[in-house]
């Protein structure tokens, strides 16, 4: 089966964020729907990057830890929007490649919601870890 | 080599879990462990000896310090932490600096090897570093939080970086004075560190992009250090600014937050500090203690009063809230790793030959006085700031 093909049976969307989105809004984005553990940076429909669920609360709960790294430190204190704490090097997949191939490479970045780019890198729909489990689950695979 | 090496880790892995259990600092426990092996104690006994293997050990070590102090930051957050951070963090590395140089000019202490100007020099720029593990853990037990929290974190995020700029510049200025090179030869020896930080940070970053292990990255990221800092060596040139040049330039030429070319090693900066406090402590020489008492309490009173009147300067400038020109300096007392770590390169170098002994031991004394006095500092600070949180504010 192709990302495509499983789209069309399974569609999903991407949680998105505007580039100069403050953290409060990018933890609002990523509430506002259960399960949800990756949001996604855009500038209209172009991903530039990638924020982790880990990465979210880190960053929202640093007072709590009791250690930091100098990195860290920086990050806290600096504050920014969510192109300052997103990664710009992400994993992404193409309508037709084989979805197999796509399972392996979101294990493999520890990837809930997989955005899937068209030939523009434009962003069409995401393939979520938790659909693939059900229908794993269900034998429908 | 390879047991007196196993023998300092463990032995100061074990005194640090216990002085945690007992509350106490553990940097004084490393350094204590690290005495217990020095010659005048277990060391002769045992014929264990800190060698010349401490050099490449301790060169390495502290070239990946400064990796991961370049590599902490960029420019946006230098920019965007504010004027108050950046006036505390000049006024409070440049206030102990001018501190620690006018009153060890004024008692002029004598050291075999050493001018008076040039001990003045070295100890007031290792009096500008300071220690954010110590700093953070009084934040996190009092969860503090404000204007002068903030203020503290970001400085002593930053001031270390400070600190290894100042001191390879003064190492450059003193080494190349003694050695009769000219000015122009000092300033060929910095623009090369930093060409040669950064060619190898292209390197770094563009392998990094490749490798998408961690682990591989790891190996990655050890050996450009190891290269880079064997190379500067033998070019002659700073390996400290090459090291941090290769940090800076890695995490902003691979466009990261420094989840590829930084976090990898993050978490081996503990056990460097260890062979730091361990090593240093193996050095431990009774004679320094009781021949310059004045010097190590000058140095104290000195760089308190330097690092308090330097941040309330620095905050002052930048037209700071009150309470954070007050209190902030108070909150930089506590000093650790890299300040051994610097004073520790001395040791095998040819120019501080003879005095590295009483220099080292002057920082390692001092190191753990500022360890103890410097907590307590801290918290006094936050509380008369009001950013001490009672239990019930923890939300």
């Amino acid at each position: 089966m192709t990302v495509g093909q499983w789209m069309t049976q399974h569609p999903g969307r991407a949680v998105t964020v505007h580039r100069e989105a403050e953290l409060d809004e990018v933890v609002e984005r990523m509430l506002e729907q259960a399960g949800v553990r990756d949001v996604y940076v855009v500038a209209g429909r172009t991903i530039l990057g990638h924020i982790s669920h880990r990465k979210i609360v880190h960053l929202l709960l640093a007072e709590h830890r009791r250690e930091h790294t100098r990195r860290q430190i920086m990050e806290r204190i600096a504050g920014g929007a969510a192109q300052d704490f997103m990664d710009p090097h992400f994993a992404s997949a193409r309508p037709e490649e084989e979805l197999d191939n796509v399972l392996d490479r979101m294990l493999e970045h520890d990837v809930e919601d997989l955005p899937v780019l068209d030939d523009h890198k434009l962003l069409v729909g995401t393939i979520g870890l938790t659909t693939v489990l059900q229908a794993k689950a269900g034998q429908k695979l | 080599m390879i047991v007196t090496l196993g023998l300092l880790l463990l032995s100061g892995l074990v005194a640090g879990l216990v002085a945690s259990r007992l509350g106490l600092p553990r940097v004084a426990a490393y350094v204590l462990a690290g005495m217990v092996f020095s010659p005048r104690l277990l060391g002769g006994v045992l014929h264990v000896s800190v060698g010349p293997w401490s050099e490449p050990l301790t060169t390495v070590a502290l070239g990946f310090i400064a990796y991961l102090i370049g590599g902490s930051m960029t420019i946006s957050q230098v920019r965007r932490s504010g004027p108050a951070i950046l006036g505390a963090t000049l006024g409070g590395s440049l206030g102990p600096i001018l501190m620690v140089v006018a009153t060890v000019l004024l008692i002029s202490p004598e050291i075999p090897g050493l001018s008076v100007g040039q001990l003045a020099l070295v100890l007031g720029v290792i009096a500008s570093t300071t220690a954010p593990a110590a700093t953070l853990a009084v934040l996190h037990q009092c969860r503090a939080r404000g204007p002068v929290a903030k203020t503290l974190l970001g400085v002593v995020a930053l001031d270390d970086a400070v600190g290894i700029v100042l001191f390879s510049l003064m190492l450059v200025a003193i080494t190349g004075k003694e050695q009769g090179e000219a000015v122009g030869q000092a300033v060929v020896s910095v623009a090369g560190a930093l060409l040669l930080g950064a060619v190898s940070a292209q390197l770094l970053a563009t392998l990094g992009h490749r490798i998408r292990g961690v682990s591989l990255r790891l190996s990655l990221i050890l050996g450009s250090i190891l290269l880079v800092v064997g190379a500067a060596e033998a070019l002659r040139v700073s390996s400290l600014l090459a090291s941090m040049a290769l940090g800076f330039g890695a995490r902003f030429l691979a466009r990261t937050t420094g989840d590829r070319v930084i976090s990898p090693v993050e978490d081996l900066e503990e056990t460097v500090f260890v062979v730091f406090f361990t090593v240093a402590g193996a050095h431990f020489e009774p004679s320094v203690f009781t021949d310059h008492t004045g010097l190590i309490a000058a140095y104290v009173g000195a760089r308190l009063v330097g690092k308090i009147g330097g941040a309330a300067l620095g905050t002052r400038l930048v037209g700071a809230p009150k309470t954070v020109v007050r209190w902030l300096g108070p909150g930089l007392i506590p000093q650790a790793g890299v300040a051994v770590g610097l004073a520790l390169t001395l040791v095998h170098h040819p120019v501080f030959a003879e005095a590295s002994t009483v220099v080292l031991n002057v920082v390692l004394a001092t190191t753990v006085v500022n360890e103890l006095i410097g907590p307590v500092s801290t918290r006094f600070a936050l509380q008369r700031a009001g950013e001490v949180r009672t239990p019930r504010e923890r939300v």
